[in-house]
């Protein structure tokens, strides 16, 4: 495979990757697709631009991906993990690419810091109120220019509240079969679930990207009304 | 695939000689002039650089550029700023307040900047077209963007609504994706240029709709059909549709200036020509600004006289 970051690109990921402060490991779940081996790929080339980044991937049907929750039909699946090595609920399912690729390198950022969030601290007290299990999966795709922002807001929710939310980049390109189910036809859609019984059940969804207040709103009361 | 690498900065400071609200072309632009004239400024963005440019697949009027992705021209502009120093925050603007001759910018986190200078290039956002049900659909096949949204739409049939260039620039661009797109116009005639109908009425899977207005919009979970109105004979048929794009104009966003500023009767910020607004030291430029034609290239042109005149009148 050819490359995919270009010089003048991975001298800026260089640049600003210079700022990471602790170690961020990047697990990869693959599977028999094209897309697992370009996200391997993307993620291995950021780690031959900084020795910050380690990479490890695994074939799906590893059992590694069940200590993650990983579903073994959507691949690749990546998890960060933080500068203390903890899992904080960040994945991606698909190639951060486009406009995600800044929102790799954003988390990539904050992991580094031991999972840095930059919400208010009255939001980050908010989030921290959250006693079930949450799932937060945003879809997306990498041309969409506001996406990023609903990526970062449910991720940083994670890192606020790794014990019970794990939030989820979704390409909706490459599942399209997911995007279905949640009956997605723009992005960013933001869905929110709730553990019950060992399912996940649906409890409150959104359109667009909100500003942090409102973000945090929409998604307390989600939670909450169920 | 592309990987952009933009939304990732952060000021130095809580005190700028200039503060320009909005990274689209104008406020890119003013940016780019403002440094030129030796000022360092700092240019603030609710979400991404390049504004409204993202939304469409290909420019075909900016001279010099015979034809280019709109996120491309987004992110050469702002690396352009960037080399010549403008410092980029990602928040948005919530209000914006006078005392004497310092304004003083509110973002979303209640953070503070102070400013001498303030250009306004907050752009403008699609309108609603109004019809029954368009907010109960959105994202249920209501889009305004078909660069993000049209790939949902492979082989499906869409209705498109609008006449104007950009209707006619995305229509092209959906018929593409779509099996069938069907051009749905208010008027007997196009608005855009001559230049995309040459291009449109080539195209063999779009079809027209003429002096037609989509009334209603309806379906179980997701767009099934749209009520459509012929304004001459005002009947009204029904006919089957997976998604309506709707390129209907646009409005200006003025939220955190209206009551500062003097606008005009559609809210768009009245300026001199020298692009300075009511309010002496706030300038507006590009869409957001009352004017006849809102592309790129007037967007450009409104910042780099904006920051050049505030260069000579504020820092001289
Ligand atoms: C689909 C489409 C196709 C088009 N095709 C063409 C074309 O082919 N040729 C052409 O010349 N023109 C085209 N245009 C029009 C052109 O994009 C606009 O005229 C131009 O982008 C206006 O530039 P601007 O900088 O004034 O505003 P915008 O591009 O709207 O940028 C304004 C920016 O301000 C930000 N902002 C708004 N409020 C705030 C706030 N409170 N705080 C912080 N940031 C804020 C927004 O996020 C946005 O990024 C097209 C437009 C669309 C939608």
């Amino acid at each position: 495979m050819d490359r995919l970051l270009d010089k003048k690109t991975s001298e800026q990921v260089g640049e600003l990757l210079n700022k990471m402060t602790g170690k961020v490991e990047i697990i990869v779940f693959k599977g028999n697709n094209e897309f697992s081996a370009v996200a391997e790929q993307l993620f291995t080339e950021i780690s031959q631009i900084t020795d910050k980044v380690k990479v490890i991937s695994y074939d799906i049907t590893s059992p590694v991906s069940d200590e993650f929750e990983i579903d073994k039909l959507l691949t690749p699946a990546s998890v960060m993990l933080d500068s203390q090595g903890n899992d904080r609920g960040v994945r991606f399912y698909g190639i951060p690419s486009g406009h995600e690729f800044s929102t790799l390198l954003q988390d990539l950022l904050a992991m580094s810091k031991n999972g840095e969030v930059e919400f208010s601290q009255k939001n980050i007290d908010r989030i921290k109120t959250i006693d079930k299990k949450v799932r937060i999966r945003v879809f997306v795709t990498p041309t969409c220019p506001y996406c990023p922002k609903a990526v970062i807001s449910a991720h940083q929710t994670a890192m606020a509240n790794s014990e019970m939310v794990v939030a989820e980049m979704f390409e909706a390109n490459e599942f399209g079969n997911e995007s279905q189910k949640y009956n997605v036809s723009s992005v960013p859609h933001t869905i929110i679930e709730v553990k019950e019984n060992d399912g996940w059940v649906k409890t409150g969804e959104f359109i667009g990207a909100y500003p942090e207040d409102n973000y945090i709103s929409e998604l307390m009361q989600a939670i909450d009304t169920k | 695939m592309f990987f952009d690498i933009s939304g990732i900065s952060k000021r130095s400071s809580q005190q700028y000689d200039i503060v320009i609200i909005g990274g689209g072309p104008a406020g890119i632009s003013a940016a780019i002039y403002a440094s030129q004239g030796g000022l360092k400024p700092l240019l603030i963005e609710k979400t991404i650089e390049g504004g409204q440019m993202n939304l469409t697949q290909s420019i075909e009027n900016y001279p010099g550029i015979l034809s280019i992705d709109g996120t491309v021209l987004s992110k050469d502009m702002a690396a352009h700023a960037r080399a010549f120093g403008t410092e980029f925050e990602f928040s948005q603007v919530k209000e914006i307040l006078l005392e004497g001759d310092t304004k003083t910018v509110i973002l979303e986190s209640a953070e503070k900047i102070t400013a001498k200078v303030i250009i306004v290039a907050s752009g403008a956002n699609p309108r609603f077209l109004g019809a029954k049900n368009e907010q109960k659909y959105i994202s249920k096949g209501v889009s305004y963007c078909a660069s993000c949204d049209g790939h949902f739409f492979k082989n499906k049939k869409i209705a498109v609504v609008g006449g104007g260039n950009t209707a006619v620039q995305e229509s092209i661009f959906l018929s593409k994706i779509a099996q069938e797109v069907v051009l749905i116009h208010r008027r007997d005639k196009l608005r855009a240029d001559k230049i995309y109908q040459d291009r449109i009425f080539t195209i063999s899977n779009i079809r027209y709709l003429w002096d037609s207005q989509v009334v209603e919009i309806n379906g179980d979970t997701n767009v099934e059909s749209l009520m459509i109105k012929n304004v001459k004979d005002q009947s009204v048929i029904s006919e089957r549709f997976d998604g309506v794009f709707i390129f209907v104009g646009a409005a200006p966003s003025t939220s955190f200036i209206k009551e500062i500023v003097k606008l005009d009767q559609e809210g768009y910020i009245i300026t001199d020509e020298n692009m300075e607004s009511s309010v002496s030291g706030i300038y507006a430029v590009g869409d957001v600004r009352h004017k006849e034609l809102r592309q790129i290239v007037t967007a450009v042109a409104d910042g780099a006289i904006a920051a050049a005149h505030a260069v000579r009148k504020y820092f001289a």
